[in-house]
């Protein structure tokens, strides 16, 4: 018999979430004490230099349409190091609660039937980088994810916003185009998927993105909905993929390629590498820029410009 | 020094305080001896009656909050003082849902030197995603449910390693000063399934996963060890005449992090270890 402190063993849900919500008008006077706790919000640019200043760390921005994945691949990076998936060491998140919030709709604490991302929403207060310290052989590293909405790379593409408006954009150490494989499964809306990533990349060369100090990576996402829809759908990506990489590598010539499959859904998908950790280690790859310098610590509004520090050299 | 009991309610704080002073007084321990008690020490003695009649420590209230005050003396011969507030778990649950430190909890690790931090292998909120659920559904795959997220995100709702990683950042960020020794205690270590985890460090890697990562990685600011112990030393169902017979600081027993036996009292020699001796 466990050692409990009431008479009474509590249940245990499958999900640990059963009676031990805590009650949303539970008074809480002694909480008073005006230290806070971080809530689910990102950091800002100023914040993510502060970061960067002290150790060596990747701006990573997932460019590509709404529902192409970006969102998950921040969180399944993340929640991988919970399931033991990781070849990597948890070393810290100083957004924390985001993360969590941010996956919590593919845990069964949520009540839903199948794992899902919601939708990423623009931060007002320009909180949009999720933080990821990993650790590894002894060295660590801080991952800062862009958190940013479809919406924005749609402007892009519709040239509605030049990729010079978007600091993180121009910041990135690790910039990925996404294509979505469950719209590439379907003879119905594979066309413009890849349209989108084509134009996108056009885009983005036409704003001097990426800089010569940013990687570039062309990532399949869902890639066991592509894998379950058969080959022709194959074939027809292989040759498409081969076209976007060429028109990446024409920016960046070391740009890589990848396939994912973050969550493996699909029936019929024989996934027995989703390409996470190969992502993952991409990402840790050394950047061609030395680190940042410590953020200012004074208050002068200089100080607070909406942009992430350039570093001091590009070796 | 200051040592804080820090784990979600029911998670065996009580429990150990108990048992710690049972071994303590009556002599138990090899590797550590009472040498005077700055506290009253009538709530541990009540407890140990209930043990000795085979009957669970009661939960400790919020208000009720008794604070343990020892001079304790190592095989090494060092003394130190021990202070361990024996708060209740609610305590770090309403911090953690509310965002905001309770007052005395704050104050109590603005002045730890070290700290006991509890896990108990039945009170773990595990975070299972949500095809484990599909798998306990017979039947077809369920359709998608489209963007509806029945029960929304609330800070509670974090898996217990999740939220243990959350307030060791947090407490950092609050001021609280680093190195701080870290014993991670497993409670109720009878229960686990002794074929599949062998030793407190690999239940660890596996169920709380993302603390065991958390405090390899950052070794450097809380030193840390893992053991496993046992209060009651048994199910107090058990019709065991033997295991009656004993007084129960003759029960309890613990092992350290690879599965090795030690005493009830190592998770605190742990954290003296590192103390400069008052």
């Amino acid at each position: 018999m466990a050692e409990f402190g009431e008479d009474q063993r509590p249940d245990q849900a499958a999900d640990g979430a059963g009676d031990d919500q805590v009650p949303a008008d539970a008074p809480f006077p002694q909480y008073e004490s005006g230290a806070l706790l971080r809530g689910p919000e990102g950091l800002t640019a100023p914040e993510a230099s502060q970061i960067l200043g002290t150790a060596p760390g990747r701006v990573v921005v997932w460019a590509g349409e709404r529902r192409s994945g970006k969102t998950t691949l921040t969180v399944e990076l993340y929640e991988r190091h919970r399931t033991g998936r990781a070849t990597t060491t948890f070393a810290g998140s100083q957004t924390l609660p985001a993360l969590e919030a941010r996956i919590h709709p593919a845990r069964a604490a949520s009540l839903r039937l199948q794992p899902h991302s919601e939708r990423t929403e623009l931060d007002p207060d320009g909180r949009n980088l999720l933080h990821l310290a990993v650790s590894q052989e002894g060295s660590r590293c801080h991952l800062l994810f862009a958190d940013v909405p479809g919406e924005v790379f749609r402007q892009v593409r519709d040239s509605e916003t030049e990729p010079s408006e978007l600091p993180l954009l121009t910041r990135a150490d690790k910039l990925a185009v996404l294509v979505d494989g469950e719209l590439l499964a379907s003879t119905d809306t594979r066309s413009a998927a890849v349209s989108f990533a084509r134009q996108l990349v056009a885009r983005l060369a036409d704003g001097g993105v990426p800089r010569r100090s940013t990687q570039t990576a062309l990532v399949l996402t869902k890639a066991d909905k592509l894998t379950a829809a058969g080959g022709e759908a194959l074939a027809y990506w292989e040759r498409k993929e081969a076209d976007l990489h060429d028109a990446l590598r024409a920016q960046d010539p070391a740009a890589c390629v990848f396939r994912t499959a973050a969550r493996v859904l699909a029936e019929g998908a024989d996934i027995r590498d989703d390409g996470m950790e190969t992502l993952m280690n991409w990402l840790l790859d050394e950047p061609t820029v030395t680190p940042d310098p410590p953020a200012p610590t004074s208050s002068q509004p200089a100080d607070r410009l909406a942009r992430l520090q350039r570093p001091k050299a590009v070796t | 020094m200051r040592v804080v009991m820090l784990g979600f309610r029911e998670t065996g704080k009580s429990t150990y305080a108990v048992g710690l002073y049972g071994g303590l007084a009556n002599a138990g321990f090899a590797t550590l001896k009472l040498v005077g008690l700055l506290d009253a020490v009538g709530f541990l003695n009540e407890g140990l009656g209930r043990l000795a009649a085979r009957q669970p420590i009661l939960r400790t209230v919020d208000e009720q909050v008794e604070p343990i005050a020892l001079t304790l003396r190592t095989d090494g011969g060092s003394e130190h003082e021990l202070h361990i507030p024996d708060r209740s778990g609610e305590a770090l649950r309403g911090t953690s849902y509310s965002r905001q430190w309770h007052r005395g909890l704050l104050d109590e690790l603005l002045e730890a030197r070290g700290l006991l931090l509890f896990v108990h292998p039945l009170q773990l909120r595990p975070g299972e995603p949500v095809e484990t659920a599909q798998k306990i559904v017979q039947g077809p795959p369920p359709a998608d449910d489209g963007d509806d997220v029945p029960r929304r995100w609330t800070p509670d709702l974090m898996p217990s390693d999740v939220q243990m990683v959350d307030i060791l950042q947090e407490m950092v960020e609050a001021g609280v000063s680093t190195p701080i020794r870290v014993a991670v205690v497993v409670s109720a270590w009878d229960i686990v399934d002794g074929e599949e985890w062998d030793s407190p460090s690999s239940w660890l890697k596996e169920r709380v996963a993302l603390l065991a990562q958390f405090l390899e990685a950052n070794a450097d600011r809380f030193p840390s060890a893992a053991f496993g112990v046992s209060v009651q030393g048994s199910d107090f169902t058990a019709d065991d005449a033997t295991f009656r017979e004993k007084d129960p600081w003759e029960r309890t027993w613990a092992v350290d992090a690879a599965g090795d036996a030690v005493e009830l009292a190592a998770p605190v020699s742990f954290l003296l270890s590192g103390s400069a001796p008052e």
